[in-house]
């Protein structure tokens, strides 16, 4: 039989609820970053290059990042709205100084 | 041509980003951490800089405040760059002493909209005190 995995005090869990989405969206971010700028600086090239057939595919790219960067932030602020809406918990008066 | 300052730790947001103002007419140099952008802030004398906030051995924040507590640097723009994107994170930074915020993603566009006119703020700020701002 395993033993229960240890609880984190109320105020770490807290903590930790609200820091993870942001943490996570940041993280996100940045390679999303990538994969729009990178794609955009391609597009540019792409039409000076005269090679416009290949555009429709890295304008495709581009789409799917911009809507994947608004599902991720709609997604944060559902979040962050639910850890607010939660009852707060009482510092834990050993983590709290 | 402007010679802006780009002090960036990530390696692809740093080639992202410089070949992309390069295209558009800037001189860009780099800094990869806030201590190397303090130091060449003070030698470079860019017009313009662009700083990510989380940053190694000097962060973006105290980069800023040390930028805009020396005299020679105190009159050259800083745009904080962050892939936070909360309105605290916009407060922090402007406390700090940045004169704009963006966030990443880049949007190119709008990014230069706010290098232009902190730009040209700039130099009409010079221009006003005969040249010795």
């Amino acid at each position: 039989m395993t033993e229960p995995a240890p609880q984190l005090p109320p105020a770490i869990e807290a903590r930790v609820q609200h820091m993870l989405p942001r943490t996570l969206l940041h993280d996100l971010r940045t390679p999303l970053g990538h994969v729009l700028g990178y794609s955009e600086l391609l597009i540019e090239q792409l039409h000076e290059a005269g090679q416009e057939e290949f555009i429709p595919y890295v304008e495709k790219i581009r789409k799917a990042g911009r809507e994947l960067l608004e599902l991720m932030s709609n997604n944060f602020q559902s979040a962050q709205a639910e850890v607010a809406s939660k009852p707060s918990t009482p510092a834990d008066p050993a983590t709290s100084k | 041509m402007h010679r802006i300052l780009l002090v960036e730790d990530n390696e692809m947001n740093r080639d992202m980003l410089s070949r992309r103002l390069m295209r558009k007419g800037y001189e860009v140099i780099i800094a990869v951490d806030g201590e190397q952008g303090v130091a060449m802030a003070k030698s470079e004398a860019p017009d313009l800089i662009l700083m990510d906030m989380s940053l190694p051995i000097i962060d973006g924040w105290e980069a800023t405040r040390s930028l805009k507590g020396a005299e020679a640097t105190k009159a050259i723009p800083v745009i904080a760059l962050t892939a936070h994107a909360m309105s605290t994170d916009r407060e922090k930074a402007m406390e700090a002493g940045c004169d704009d915020y963006d966030t990443k993603p880049i949007e190119l566009s709008r990014l230069l909209e706010k290098m232009q006119a902190l730009i040209g703020r700039k130099n009409e700020t010079i221009a006003s005190s005969g040249g010795n701002a």
